[in-house]
């Protein structure tokens, strides 16, 4: 029985990362060519930046029902694979381009100009400078480009969008019928064989990839804060079982997307954002609902969305909007409160981090999507708490790998002044440690707040198969939910603009003021 | 005046700090490990000033890190007025190569962190020691200013400030003037230079580790020259001249060249 089980589940898993790695391909294709632009170019930098500023903070899983009709409507063969693949493109591709334009900016000027003097083509400058130059950063973002990306897999598998069912055979789709059909030996099973695969993939994929190109890198690193382990002595050596064990996880940095932050802060404004942010939200609407144009006309269209306003009515948004706020806060002050005394005890514990922190990494990488069919029957009754439950196993991490990078980062040299004037405990946390860490604690709650809006999509309310699992109280998330279900273009368009202006002016106003003060209030001088 | 008197200081041999039988060893990585003492012995003298020399990476910075209480040795033991020193004591201060300042607190609260932990200061006696020592380095008019607005010279006098604002009797000095201005350097040397030969002040003694052999001659009653790794005690040079120093005689030379034949 069990072996029955294990089979699909592996065979689900192989399909699943076929996706991933399609979309994964995809991605440093894009990341290579945009960011390689925005970086070489300035005129393309001021228009890119910005727009990849706000694109990644757009809500995946809102868009995705509009990206499958249009692709759909296209082709009804491989419409659904290709949406799914491009669902998983746009949670994996921001992160690398920020990493290819940040690698080709830090290249320092005496390369470029070497490659001038000696007469380089363009073509040869590419291939020979500025894509090796990028290689050590998109290796690293590959690790948590590949996390984000499970995380939405299991949501572009199954969904259902108006008479449109779509369910594709991989990961999602396979708990999901164990789920429905009460299998808890096929959850269990392919719930191991994912975390089994997640492992194997970074120790035999990323970590020597990462590995490899730490020869492209400009600056040298210490050897002590050197994140990679050299796998390529695993490979050789015979003893391979023997020697496993030695093997250092990479420094919890990796799970971290990497945005240029302080940058971003001084130069994208707010109301800019926000108009880009609600020109890209129609923009996309349009462009796939063009298959739609042959049979409605725009103004029909154009009123149908104003027309939404009208019928949900602007009190149930707010409604909707404040009961998710409150969600995502609570989720948000849960994940610090928490995160902050563990980080510091394993920053300074180093024995204790040895074995914490693989058994936190791994957990973190498990896609909380994969639960949620379990979750669904596990708290039938309990609404608001499975639902935070969701949230939380979507965002926490980010909070606490954010929190611990930033504790480790503090140079022995400054805990030396602390052992030497004898000032330990609470006090040295004040003086040293929460100073240290507040700037990357910052920009680990801004990247769980936006995870923590993305889930609610899926947290407040969900359907596998027959089962509904939804929370009772408003939201924006179940907003969006139901009318993805009903296939109501147009209440979705309106929602999803609504949660990306609530979205972007949380990041502008709240977190983004809030690391400029942290950072000049710390006489930071660039923080990062 | 104290300052022509002082080659007929009295010398006292008995010792203030001392590391018995020191052993220390780092582990690198797998398999790799580094012994940086096999039983090394130091005595550090009251009211002298005790200079270290040695090949690089010979374990300089780790000896002053051990007799401060900041390492542990492996096996061995560092005394301080003939009592065991378990853990690092206002007693005596350090002062290493790197100027670790914390950037989010100006000058004065930089300088307060060494009397942080000091129960019997009021906050208004700490500020008010605190600025005496700023004053006597010069930078009095820098209390509340950020490290970041610093030179490099201004900063090593405000970790100087920092280390003997606790009325440490050992003054343990790794590389201090390196890095920084020669002129800088210069008036920082005779600062340190009078406020040792001040008996009135802390510090009693002072350890100087610095690859300027100059340095070393101009400034040390006794240099230890250390071997190459695992370090032992290579040779004690006596520097009987008188003070001030002047660079320009022969006999200062002699010790130079000596010093540097030994390391050699």
């Amino acid at each position: 029985m069990v072996l029955e089980e294990l089979a699909i589940a592996w065979a689900a898993v192989g399909v699943s990362w076929l996706r991933m790695a399609a979309a994964l391909f995809l991605s440093v294709g894009f990341s290579l060519l945009v960011g390689g632009v925005a970086a070489l170019n300035k005129r393309a930098e001021k228009i890119i930046i910005p727009l990849l500023d706000v694109l990644q903070s757009i809500p995946i899983l809102g868009f995705f029902p509009l990206a499958l009709y249009g692709f759909y409507t296209l082709s009804p063969a491989i419409g659904a694979e290709a949406a799914a693949i491009f669902l998983i493109f746009t949670s994996q591709v921001w992160n690398l381009t920020f990493a290819v334009y940040e690698s080709i900016k830090v290249i320092p000027a005496e390369f470029i100009e070497t490659s001038k003097a000696l007469g380089l083509s363009p073509w040869a400058r590419a291939t020979k400078l500025y894509i090796p130059s990028t290689l050590p950063r998109i290796f690293v973002g590959f690790v948590s480009s590949w996390s984000n990306g499970l995380y939405f897999l299991v949501a572009s598998e199954i969904i259902d969008f108006g008479e449109l069912d779509v369910k594709l055979f991989g990961l999602g789709s396979t708990m999901a019928s164990f789920a429905s059909a009460g299998n808890v030996t096929g959850m269990a099973v392919t719930l191991a064989v994912l975390v089994a695969a997640i492992i194997l993939t970074d120790l035999f994929v990323f970590l020597p990839l990462i590995h490899y190109s730490g020869r492209f890198k400009f600056e040298a690193t210490a050897v002590e804060d050197s994140p990679i382990i050299p796998l390529s002595s695993v490979f050789k050596g015979r003893k391979l079982v023997g020697r496993l064990p030695r093997i250092r996880f990479p420094s919890p940095e990796f799970m971290l997307p990497r945005i240029p932050l302080g940058w971003l802060t001084k130069r994208v404004r707010f109301v800019k954002t926000l108009l880009y942010a609600l020109a890209i939200t129609l923009l996309a609407y349009l462009i796939f609902l063009l298959p739609l144009l042959r049979e409605i006309p725009l103004q029909k269209l154009l009123y149908g969305f104003l027309e939404r306003i009208y019928t949900i009515g602007p009190y149930n948004i707010i409604l909707d909007v404040a009961f998710s706020l409150a969600r995502v806060a609570t989720a948000v002050l849960f994940a610090v409160a928490w995160s902050i005394p563990l980080a510091i005890y394993l920053a300074t514990n180093r024995r204790a981090a040895l074995f914490t922190i693989p058994i936190i990494q791994v957990a973190a990488s498990i896609p909380a999507t994969i639960t949620y069919p379990i979750f669904a029957s596990l708290l039938q009754g309990y609404d608001e708490l499975r639902t935070f439950i969701l949230i939380i196993m979507g965002m926490q991490w980010y909070v606490f790998f954010a929190a611990y990078a930033g504790m480790r980062r503090v140079p022995s040299e400054e805990r030396e002044v602390l052992e030497l004037y004898n000032i330990r405990g609470l006090a040295g946390l004040k003086v040293l440690y929460l100073p240290r860490g507040i700037p990357s604690i910052i920009s680990g709650c801004i990247a769980a707040t936006g995870g923590a809006w993305n889930t609610l999509v899926v947290a407040e309310r969900m359907k596998i198969g027959g089962v509904v699992a939804g929370v009772k109280t408003p939201g924006l998330g179940k907003a969006i939910s139901v009318a993805t279900e009903m296939g109501d273009i147009y209440s979705l368009a309106l929602l999803v603009a609504v949660m990306v202006i609530v979205i972007i002016s949380i990041n502008k106003v709240f977190w983004r003021k809030l690391y400029e003060l942290a950072t000049s209030k710390l006489r930071f001088p660039e923080a990062t | 005046m104290v300052v022509e008197e002082t080659v007929g200081r009295l010398r006292i041999t008995e010792s203030i700090l001392e590391g018995r039988e020191l052993h220390v060893r780092f582990n690198l990585r797998r398999g790799l490990v580094i012994s940086v003492f096999e039983g090394l012995s130091i005595q550090v003298r009251y009211a002298e000033f005790l200079g270290i020399a040695g090949p690089v990476g010979c374990g300089k910075t780790t000896l002053l890190k051990v007799l401060a209480g900041l390492l542990k040795p492996e096996r061995g033991e560092v005394y301080y007025k003939n009592q065991r020193l378990e853990k690092p004591t206002p007693a005596i201060s350090l002062v290493l190569p790197t100027t670790t300042l914390f950037p989010w607190y100006t000058v004065l609260e930089n300088v307060m962190l060494a009397l942080y932990s000091d129960k019997s200061l009021t906050r208004e006696d700490k500020i008010e020691r605190c600025r005496a020592f700023l004053d006597m380095v010069g930078l009095s008019a820098f209390d509340s200013a950020y490290p970041s607005e610093l030179s490099d010279g201004m900063k090593k006098k405000v970790i100087l400030a920092r280390a003997l604002v606790t009325h440490p009797d050992v003054l343990l000095l790794d590389e201090p003037f390196d890095n920084i201005d020669p002129l800088a350097a210069v008036a920082l040397r005779s600062e340190i230079e009078n406020m040792w030969m001040n008996e009135s002040m802390s510090p009693s003694s002072v350890v100087l580790v610095s690859h300027d052999i100059e340095e070393l001659v101009e400034l040390c009653d006794r240099v230890v020259v250390l071997t190459e790794r695992p370090a032992r005690v290579k040779e004690v040079v006596e520097i009987n001249l008188q003070r001030p120093r002047d660079k320009r005689r022969r006999e200062f030379y002699d010790y130079v060249d000596k010093i540097f034949t030994l390391l050699s």
